[in-house]
């Protein structure tokens, strides 16, 4: 059989300065489709620095760091100076190690709990990030800002202005159809994407906290965070990314709601 | 203008100055047995100074990480591997401890958590590893952090991936029960030993720390803290309580406990709580936690930065 991750279409820019990274995670079929998820890593560069949001999940980091690689040399981009780690969960973090020792300029940053007892040989490169507090890239800056949706209570959300793009981890995740060309689009790209249920699957596996509370609440946070920092897409480290707010959010919120409804017979 | 309400009390919108923060993990380690039946816990002591994700940032003193070893027969059991930074220690535990020719299978109860995964790959190279349990797809993507963490493997090894239940057979007459606790914040089991009478209980019951490094990190007496052990659900891991239906997590811990029946809690993290009474007067207020804070709305819940 064919191995469904052969061909990847990342890196990709999405924007001038914000750039896509990352391969897809092949799941068990199911009703003969081919599922995939995304452990996504993105390049953000300014004038001067580069930054790195997420550092990969284990099985990806080598392929990440050759995009990385890839993306600087081809887009003559500032070197990468800084690594945002939305949390400490080895999905978004494992590459920290390896892709320090390729770039020894580089820093992780962000809320930097237990990295020194995971990567012992960058203890003395770990800039610790408050909420509110930002990166100067040059001409463009990165703030660590609140997380709404998360599993580990040592999340930091991240938020680059110049692109007015929001990176919420484990927010806004979902899976995408391999066999419906859904790789390497963004979520406006793939209107066969069902989206709801993607969220509602993701939710159980990732977010199991969300089938025990009224999600209305948090969904109320994430609108108002959306309005008040002018989000304008978002960078899901698991999710598709989203282009139009207006248009996808909303089904990111349906999706939310359903996976606090199901029974743990339909997950199982 | 960056909205005020983003930035934590007290601090600037830019860092005045760039921080580069080196932590040290002043660890230190300790095998302890657990029980006669072959079970011992290989506990990493850790200083607590807001430093780890675990415990609140609020929390000081030590901290216990575990892991633990089963061994029966000709064959043992790895039940998490601990943060890299007691790699040496651990792999000297176990070969202490591991019978000469002895198979070795491994169980990393979070695959997503790096005290938990952090030396699968170190223990797979050194040791007779012929089975990975876990709980994702793909279990054998999830294992490797260090550059020269190389996949080259000495042994067959077979990947397990387990679903909501399952059993573990260990030696000729030993079952590790397996079971998808209710009660969890990421994917994870917890397990039971019938023959120590021994509830794995992954990142749950997790919420004794020490003021002293000496411990003790296996305890059968206990005044209980109800303030610390709420401090630790409510700033940590089970930060959404705070008007959570709870009425689910209750009755499969309930569950759980009236069919194991434990006589031991071994967590993750924190001390090992032993004696049938300490065991259950714990789980009775871990639940009258959830009970009290299933009352409240999420606007009470805590985002610990």
């Amino acid at each position: 059989m064919l191995d469904s991750r052969a061909v990847n279409p990342l890196p990709r820019q999405l924007v001038p300065g914000l750039f896509w990274l990352g391969a897809c995670f092949e799941h068990p079929r199911r009703d003969g489709e081919v599922l995939h998820s995304y452990n996504s890593a993105y390049l953000v560069s300014g004038s001067e620095a580069s930054l790195l949001v997420e550092a990969g999940f284990p099985g990806d980091v080598d392929e990440v760091v050759d995009q990385i690689d890839e993306t600087i040399a081809d887009f003559d981009l500032a070197p990468l100076k800084y690594v945002f780690l939305t949390h400490q969960e080895t999905p978004h973090a494992s590459g920290a190690d390896r892709i320090l020792r390729k770039y020894p300029d580089a820093v992780i940053c962000g809320d930097i709990r237990d990295y020194h007892l995971a990567f012992p040989s960058l203890s003395d490169r770990l800039l610790e990030l408050k909420l509110g507090q930002a990166i100067d890239l040059g001409d463009r800056k990165f703030r660590a800002v609140r997380p709404v949706i998360r599993d580990l209570n040592s999340t930091l959300w991240g938020f680059d202005e110049a692109s007015r793009t929001l990176f919420p981890g484990d927010g806004f995740a979902y899976g995408h159809v391999h066999t419906r060309g859904h790789c390497g689009c963004t979520a406006e790209e793939s209107p066969s994407l069902p989206l709801p249920e993607m969220v509602a699957m993701f939710a159980e596996y990732a977010l199991h906290w969300t089938r025990f509370t009224d999600m209305g609440g948090y969904v109320e946070q994430l609108k108002a965070l959306i309005d008040d920092l002018g989000v304008e897409r978002i960078g899901s480290t698991h999710g598709l990314p989203i282009t139009d707010i207006g248009k996808t959010v909303p089904l990111v919120y349906e999706g939310l709601w359903r996976g606090s409804q199901l029974k743990i017979e339909e997950i199982f | 203008m960056f909205p005020e309400r983003y930035l934590a009390n007290g601090t600037s919108a830019l860092p005045d100055k760039e921080i580069k923060v080196k932590m040290s993990s002043e660890i230190t380690f300790e095998i302890t047995a657990v029980h006669s039946g072959g079970l011992y816990a290989l506990q990493t002591i850790v200083p607590l100074s807001g430093n780890v994700s675990a415990y609140a940032r609020d929390t000081t003193g030590f901290a216990s990480y575990n892991a633990y070893l089963i061994v029966e027969d000709a064959r043992a059991l790895l039940i998490d591997t601990g943060f890299a930074a007691a790699r040496l220690h651990l792999l000297a535990a176990l070969r202490s401890l591991i019978p000469p020719g002895a198979k070795l299978a491994v169980f990393p109860l979070r695959l997503g958590e790096f005290d938990s995964v952090s030396n699968v790959r170190a223990v797979i190279e050194e040791f007779d590893v012929d089975v990975l349990y876990g709980i994702q797809d793909h279990g054998e993507r999830w294992i490797d952090f260090i550059a020269g963490d190389a996949a080259v493997r000495r042994h067959p090894l077979e990947y397990v991936k387990i679903g909501r239940t399952g059993t573990i057979p260990l030696g000729k007459r030993r079952e590790i029960s397996v079971v998808a606790p209710e009660f969890r914040l990421l994917q994870t089991h917890w397990l039971f030993d019938d023959v120590s009478r021994t509830l794995f209980t992954s990142d749950a019951f997790s919420h004794l720390s020490r003021p002293s490094r000496s411990g003790p990190w296996m305890t059968k007496q206990e005044t209980l803290d109800v303030v610390q052990m709420r401090n630790h659900l409510v700033k940590t891991r089970y930060w959404w309580l705070p008007g959570a239906i709870v009425d689910t997590l209750v009755s499969d811990i309930d569950g759980i406990f009236s069919n194991f029946s434990p006589n031991i809690l071994a967590p993750a993290y924190g001390s090992i709580i032993q004696g049938e009474d300490l065991v259950n007067n714990q789980k009775d207020e871990v639940i009258n936690i959830l009970s009290e804070e299933s009352k409240k709305s999420i606007q009470d819940t805590v985002l610990d930065a």
